[in-house]
């Protein structure tokens, strides 16, 4: 996957999570890149360690966590976590923005929204207050804010849900980052704003060249703007590939099972929702096979037993299940 | 919002530069050498000596008397240089001091010790001194000679024209048009320049007649907390502390300063501290109850653990400084069995509390800290002490208008009581705390007895020169035989003073400042 | 906003009319003749003549209302009337007196301010480093101390042994800065606490790991994220704490002998000076109400949403 290219390349981490009650083995081996320009779409229920396996290498833990991080991470070319190596906060705002998934909570109630993006812009791309506020204005406007001007002074209370998130993405981008990380920017607003934000994120893609995950447990936001897609389930990458790929050939159950829960167009209303059956496995104990296998349909003996290995499906695209390996072989047989 | 908060921090921040900045460091702590530094305990206050308000030792320091009373009572000239006593006894002469000003520069002669008198002889509110009670007229021979005519004999006169007010003397143009006060000026050594809620200051009456200070001037400073003077004390930033009225020094306090190496000055006490028994209640006109409770009482251990050695016990009314005060009575040790057998004797049995005909052996005594410092400490340790022999002595604490409410209308059964020590007596604390038909407001009766006891005190009171001590004799001899009070102690003087003060003296009377000799080194 | 205000402005009045009646209940039914207090300062021994003829002057004996009344009329005219101890004006006389008091008051805030702000804020960004044990021992210890003992060992520390301040005396700013601290140090560490729990709070709130992705530092996000949202704490924990500094000046003025109008009021105590202690506790039962209420109305500036409530 690793490739020569690529803005971001993540390889064999593991993140530990230590809080008062519990450790979590909240991410284990994992192994993906972006490309720059790129989108990377990161998928999977909620609690399968999305948030976690982007943040904790930023240094970004939730209060009274602390974790545990091995493996490699390499921003630009460089070496900025592991061997001893991390550096990968110093590039928090500048190289790297974060979007939230909750704009009402990530935003501080008591400051003037302005002075919360500007203050990027004057940390990161040294500018002058004056300056600053002047580029915030037009970063507000760039994000879809009308009156920008008159938007700077007025707290987070005063705006909507959507507009609350275009002042977090505009904050994010202030220092025009090379990756966005953007975890679940839409789960906490409306239906019709959801889809505002996703194309808003692509025009500053485009405009900005930045790379994007795009964290979501909904695999039908992130179909139309993903270059590529990665499945986690249980803290594990279980199907990654192009888009294409994992959306037409889904060589994974549990991707399977995602695709098939995405209410379709055509889909009655009131029809019964076909979500997974079952509940992800608890991430405090120690797993002996695949973690699907309770809540998997083609579940075989070996899967109770072993864990079953990121296996390629077809070029890039890789899926780690011994079914798809046994219909493989059967295949060629 | 920003620049609000902004503006906030910069003025926060301004303000503490400004404190710290503003601190001028230990200059004040040395205390210049010219001046001398007194702590009050209060205010000086409205410093009118025909108004019961002020400091009295303040007062005395700016304003003089006719005669002074020296130490042990004897009278010595002051702004009169000679006085003599009809046979009579009923005209006072007088010869006053010539070429003498108040520092404002008005004369001193008949005419302002006329104006003076005029002000307060024969009024009313004064009555309670006697010799304006029996104030006839005042006749001018000269400028400079006076005579004052009583109606009748008044041996102490001349005792009472020592004290403070209202008999010293104001200059007559200190006064607005309508004759209200408005200045302090006299013709003592001191004059005032400040007078107000933190401080008294002096400066030296460099027109003085007498003896002038060594020093240029007096801050008197208003250190309500008894604490905080001692702790002013220790850090050097006042000279002297003490006195009953000015600022008591605790035996205590005067122990801690003494230890941490302050001069402590101590002179015997002219005042006594005494139980007194209420003469209406039946239990108490018994004399042997009351001769019991005194046995029980053992002086030594009050004077000993209470007041830390600062104070002599004592049977005696008044001690050996006041004039006429009478042969000494020798302090019986402590004796329970005695006192049991009185009580025995008297009719009052039993195990634990005492009682007779149903009746227990209970009595109240009214504790007042404002009027007689340490005094439920001494209350407790008197309970104590008579428990053993079967007394139930129950503590009622008042306040000092509460006190002045049930002393006089006579409602407790034992209390205790201070005399009022010099100048004022022998003659002031017979006539208030025994005399029956000296109604008093505040302070009540030590003892009563109408028929056999005011017979004596007026003997006393009115007795000539040669037959007065007898008179008196008379008087305490009858208080022993009837155990009609039981005294306890005299406290003793204290004044404490900082190493700047050298040559320091008690000065007689609890109403006068020690000042005069006292000189300030470097140091 | 404004109708907000208008209200607790109401509430405010209200509370001091209810004040006034208490003020005046409170001292005109302490047991004890007052009368014998003015009499003794006619004479030097006071007859029951004039305890009666000074009780019929001044009107002790009317009715309890009818004094109110009379009072209530007075104090509204400006007529505090004259001290019974010592004669003079109160109005005046507490004029006089309010400078001391009001500099220890405002010098007592800003130590306790700037422990209370300075110490949460070393604590907050050092969590349970030495500054923030500290000031933790010293909050539970000195809230159980009480403030004569504090001003006693400040005063043997620096008058007695060290001989650097004055142990005495309203006498410029050096003689400020003792009677400030044994004022201030305890609300501040109190305040500290406070504020130092809000602070642990607000740092763990979402919006500081927003700000932490946007690279700013832990310094940085406690001063400009973490302190504008614990400002209301802070301002209702310094209000009460400000407002309390009149009852505390009751033990340091005297301590100190500052001549403020709390030692008036201690002073007036011990001799029933009723007239001076009614106006000096009127005046003390407004100094707390309205700092009270002033406190509200900062807290509902400070707080945006309120400030600034979304309306169209
Ligand atoms: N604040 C937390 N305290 C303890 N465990 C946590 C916390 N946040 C996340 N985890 C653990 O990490 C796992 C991954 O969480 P997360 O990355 O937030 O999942 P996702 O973002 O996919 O919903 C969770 O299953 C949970 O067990
Ligand atoms: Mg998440």
């Amino acid at each position: 996957m690793s490739s020569s290219e690529a803005l971001l390349d993540v390889s064999n981490l593991d993140v530990t999570l230590h809080t008062e009650r519990a450790t979590v083995r909240a991410s284990r081996a994992v192994t993906y890149s972006v490309a720059a320009g790129r989108t990377l779409a990161i998928v999977g229920e909620s609690g399968s360690g999305k948030t976690i396996l982007n943040l904790a290498p930023l240094g970004l833990l939730p209060p009274g966590v602390t974790a545990d991080i091995t493996g490699e991470v390499r921003f630009d070319g460089k070496l900025v976590l592991g061997d001893g190596v991390n550096q990968i906060a110093s590039h928090r705002g500048k190289d790297i923005g974060v979007i939230f998934q909750d704009p009402l909570s990530a935003l501080n109630p008591a400051r003037r929204i302005g002075s919360q993006i500007m203050e990027v812009a004057e940390q990161h791309l040294g500018m002058t207050a004056r300056a600053a506020s002047a580029h915030a204005a037009e970063l507000l406007k760039m994000v879809g804010i009308p009156d920008p001007v008159a938007r700077l002074s007025q707290y987070p209370h005063e705006l909507s849900g959507g507009m609350r998130q275009r002042v977090v993405i505009a904050a994010a981008i202030a220092a025009e980052p090379k990756l966005l990380i953007a975890d679940e920017p839409t789960t906490a607003l409306d239906v019709t704003v959801q889809a505002q934000i996703i194309s808003l994120l692509r025009q500053l893609q485009k405009r900005i060249g930045m790379a994007i995950v795009l964290i979501s447990h909904d695999i039908g936001v992130v179909a139309g703007m993903a270059d590529a897609i990665a499945v986690m389930y249980a803290g594990a990458i279980v199907e990654i590939g192009s888009a294409d790929d994992v959306l037409v050939q889904p060589s994974h159950p549990y991707t399977r099972g995602l695709l098939a829960s995405v209410p379709r167009l055509d889909t009655p209303l009131g029809a019964p929702f076909r979500g997974l059956p079952g509940l992800p496995p608890d991430l405090s104990r120690p797993l002996k096979g695949c973690a699907f296998e309770e809540r998997c349909s083609v579940a075989l003996e070996a899967c109770g037993s072993a864990r079953p290995p990121l296996q390629p499906v077809a070029g890039t695209h890789a899926a780690a299940c011994f079914a798809n390996v046994r219909a493989a072989l059967a295949a060629t047989r | 919002m920003n620049t609000t908060r902004r503006t906030f921090l910069i003025s926060s921040g301004l303000l503490t530069t400004a404190l710290v900045s503003g601190i001028e460091l230990p200059a004040f702590a040395a205390g210049d050498a010219t001046t001398l530094r007194i702590a009050l305990n209060r205010q000086t206050g409205n410093l009118d000596p025909t108004v019961y308000k002020a400091i009295w030792a303040v007062q005395s320091m700016i304003f003089e008397p006719l005669v002074r009373y020296g130490q042990g009572g004897k009278l010595e000239p002051a702004l009169a240089t000679s006085w003599s006593v009809s046979e009579d006894g009923k005209a006072l002469a007088f010869k006053l001091r010539e070429g003498v000003t108040f520092s404002d520069g008005t004369p001193w002669n008949a005419e302002a010790l006329k104006w003076n008198l005029d002000r307060w002889i024969g009024k009313e509110d004064h009555s309670w001194l006697l010799v304006s009670a029996a104030y006839d007229r005042l006749q001018i021979v000269g400028p400079y000679e006076v005579v004052l005519h009583l109606k009748n004999p008044v041996p102490s006169a001349l005792a009472e024209l020592t004290t403070v007010r209202p008999v010293r003397f104001l200059s007559p143009k200190a006064v607005a048009a309508d004759g209200t006060f408005k200045e302090a000026v006299g013709t003592g050594p001191w004059k005032v320049v400040r007078n107000d809620a933190e401080r008294t200051e002096l400066v030296r009456n460099d027109g003085y007649w007498g003896e002038k200070p060594a020093f240029e001037a007096v801050s008197l400073v208003v250190i309500p907390n008894a604490r905080s003077r001692v702790d002013a004390l220790r850090a050097g930033q006042i000279d002297i502390t003490g006195g009953v009225f000015v600022a008591a020094l605790s035996p205590q306090d005067a122990r801690t300063l003494e230890a941490s190496g302050l001069a402590v000055e101590t002179a015997t006490g002219t005042d006594t501290l005494v139980l007194g028994f209420n003469p209406e209640r039946p239990i108490l006109q018994d004399p042997r109850v009351r001769e019991a409770v005194s046995l029980c009482l053992d002086r030594a251990a009050i004077c000993e653990k209470l007041l830390k050695g600062f104070a002599t016990p004592t049977m005696n009314l008044f001690p050996s400084v006041i004039p006429d005060s009478g042969r000494r009575l020798p302090v019986p040790k402590r004796d329970v069995a005695r006192a049991k057998a009185l009580l025995e004797e008297a009719g009052w049995k039993g195990a634990g509390v005492r009682s007779k005909d149903g009746t227990p052996l209970k009595l109240e005594l009214v504790i007042s800290e404002d009027a007689v410092a340490g005094s439920r400490a001494l209350g407790e340790v008197i309970q104590n002490f008579v428990r053993e022999a079967g007394i139930d002595v129950d503590l009622r604490l008042v306040d000092h208008v509460s006190r002045h409410d049930d002393i006089p209308q006579l409602k407790y059964d034992l209390a205790l009581f201070i005399t009022a020590g010099a100048p004022y007596d022998p003659h002031s604390s017979l006539t208030t705390y025994f005399l029956s038909t000296y109604r008093t407001g505040t302070d009540g009766k030590m003892f009563m007895d109408a028929a056999k006891l005011d017979p004596l005190v007026n003997a006393a009171l009115t007795a000539t020169e040669g037959t007065r001590a007898a008179a008196y004799q008379a008087f305490y001899d009858w208080l022993e035989q009837n155990h009609a009070i039981a005294p306890i102690y005299h406290a003793t003087r204290l004044w404490a003073h900082g190493k700047r003060v050298s040559n320091f003296s008690i000065p007689a009377t609890e109403y006068e400042m020690p000042h005069e000799g006292i000189k300030l080194v470097a140091g | 906003m404004l109708k907000l205000v208008y209200k607790r402005f109401i509430g405010a009045m209200m509370l001091i009319v209810i004040a006034s009646v208490f003020c005046f209940l409170l001292i005109a039914a302490f047991p004890g003749n007052v009368a014998l207090v003015i009499a003794e300062q006619r004479s030097a021994t006071v007859s029951i003549e004039i305890v009666h003829q000074v009780e019929e002057e001044y009107g002790l004996k009317d009715p309890i209302l009818v004094r109110y009344g009379r009072w209530l009329g007075d104090t509204l005219r400006g007529d505090l009337g004259r001290s019974l101890r010592t004669g003079e004006p109160v109005g005046p006389a507490l004029l006089r007196r309010a400078a001391p008091t009001f500099v220890l008051i405002l010098a007592g805030a800003t130590v306790a301010l700037t422990i209370g702000l300075g110490f949460s804020l070393l604590g907050a960004l050092w969590p349970g480093g030495m500054v923030d044990r500290g000031v933790r021992a010293l909050a539970l210890v000195g809230a159980s101390m009480p403030k004569f003992f504090i001003a006693a060992l400040l005063v043997y520390a620096f008058g007695v042994l060290l001989k650097v301040l004055p142990t005495y005396g309203f006498d410029g700013p050096s003689s400020w800065i003792l009677p400030a601290l044994a004022i201030g140090i305890v609300p501040g560490a109190l305040i500290s606490r406070v504020t130092r729990v809000a602070l642990e709070s607000a740092m763990s709130r979402p919006y500081v790991t927003t700000a932490l992705a946007k690279g700013m530092s832990r310094g940085r996000i406690l001063v400009r994220d973490a302190v504008p949202n614990v400002l209301p704490v802070v301002v209702n924990a310094f209000g009460i704490h400000f407002a309390f500094m009149v009852q505390a000046a009751i033990v340091i003025e005297p301590i100190f002998a500052w001549p403020g109008v709390a030692s008036y009021f201690v002073e007036a105590a011990r001799f029933r000076d009723y007239q001076v202690l009614q106006s000096s506790l009127l005046l003390f039962s407004m100094f707390f109400i309205l700092v009270n209420f002033v406190v509200d109305l900062i807290v509902l500036t400070i707080d945006p949403k309120q400030r600034r409530p979304r309306s169209a």
